[in-house]
């Protein structure tokens, strides 16, 4: 007190208070709050002997790759050879084209495909055609 | 409950009685530390999660205790270092570099929550606000707790005529600050 009477005398007037509080029961409560966060890290401490870090780490990598890989096959499995899709052009031909349904579209094309004379002329004088191989051809 | 000295609870923790030992020490300095803490950090439940820390850090370490200094300077040791580490986590936490952290701890004072002093006592908690850290530290130890220099300068890792210096500055500064208000 000597000390701050000569450096701070008014300071060492002031009572001398810890002016801080705390709520009620709260160092009835501190002890048992500090051995509860013990054994919560020590519990976690175990998980992290059992998981490693790096284990976790591996088995993450690990099963990245098994998905790329499996999906990796699944886009192969979708192509097929030249031969399997021959075999099966063959195979679906025979059972399910349509011969009449072929006829009757031809039919329907070639009524439409009328025109008159000067259309006609006017496309053979365009192309560059040959009239000698026309009259020939006719 | 039967008051143990330190060298007692250290032996009754290495028989094979660790946690039971323990909790008497925590009961043993849990005022003292907590007290210490709360000037530190002003906020109570700031100062109950250092406090804990601190007791964590202490059951962790107590088995390899070496006993080359008493046990209250190694626990109060254990709580000045925590007590700067809240304090700089506090400021970083902050993005502004102008935040006022010693602002917003004046403000809880203000407040009063957890607090009985009376508007002397707020100036005065206030004006320790205004002093570096280490410095307040310095202070609430010879001031508060009456501290000896020598067990100071092992607990802080400063030398005696350091924290003399430092101690004398700081009490300066509060009673022109006192006087200036």
């Amino acid at each position: 007190m000597e000390e701050l009477k000569n450096i701070a005398p008014h300071l060492s007037k002031l009572p001398k208070k810890d002016a801080y509080t705390t709520p009620d029961g709260y160092f009835d409560d501190l002890p048992s709050m500090v051995q509860d966060r013990i054994v919560a890290e020590s519990n976690t401490n175990k998980s992290r002997i059992l998981f490693p870090r790096w284990t976790l780490a591996t088995m993450g990598i690990a099963t990245m790759v098994c998905i790329v890989f499996f999906w990796s096959q699944s886009i192969d499995n979708s192509k097929i050879t030249k031969e399997e899709a021959t075999a099966y052009i063959n195979e679906t031909m025979e059972q399910e084209f349509d011969e009449n349904l072929l006829a009757e579209e031809l039919a329907s094309i070639d009524s439409e495909l009328t025109t008159s004379e000067e259309n006609l002329e006017e496309y053979i004088l365009n192309q560059d055609i040959d009239e000698q191989l026309l009259r020939e051809e006719i | 409950m039967a008051d143990y000295s330190d060298k007692e609870l250290l032996e009754l923790f290495h028989s094979e009685q660790a946690s039971y030992a323990f909790n008497l020490l925590v009961r043993k300095y849990q005022k003292k530390i907590y007290a210490h803490v709360r000037r530190i950090v002003i906020d109570h439940d700031d100062a109950n999660d250092v406090v804990q820390n601190i007791f964590i850090k202490v059951w962790k370490g107590l088995e390899k205790f070496k006993e080359d200094s008493e046990l209250y300077t190694w626990i109060y040791r254990i709580s000045v270092n925590e007590s700067l580490t809240f304090l700089k986590k506090k400021r970083t936490k902050f993005f502004i570099p102008i935040h006022n952290i010693e602002k917003e701890m004046a403000d809880k004072i203000d407040v009063g929550e957890h607090f009985s002093g009376d508007e002397i006592e707020k100036k005065l908690q206030k004006a320790l606000l205004t002093l570096p850290e280490k410095q307040r530290i310095v202070f609430n130890l010879r001031y508060y707790d009456e501290m000896p220099y020598e067990e100071m300068s092992k607990v802080l890792g400063t030398s005696v005529g350091a924290l003399k210096a430092s101690y004398h500055i700081a009490a300066k500064k509060i009673e022109e600050n006192l006087l200036g208000n």
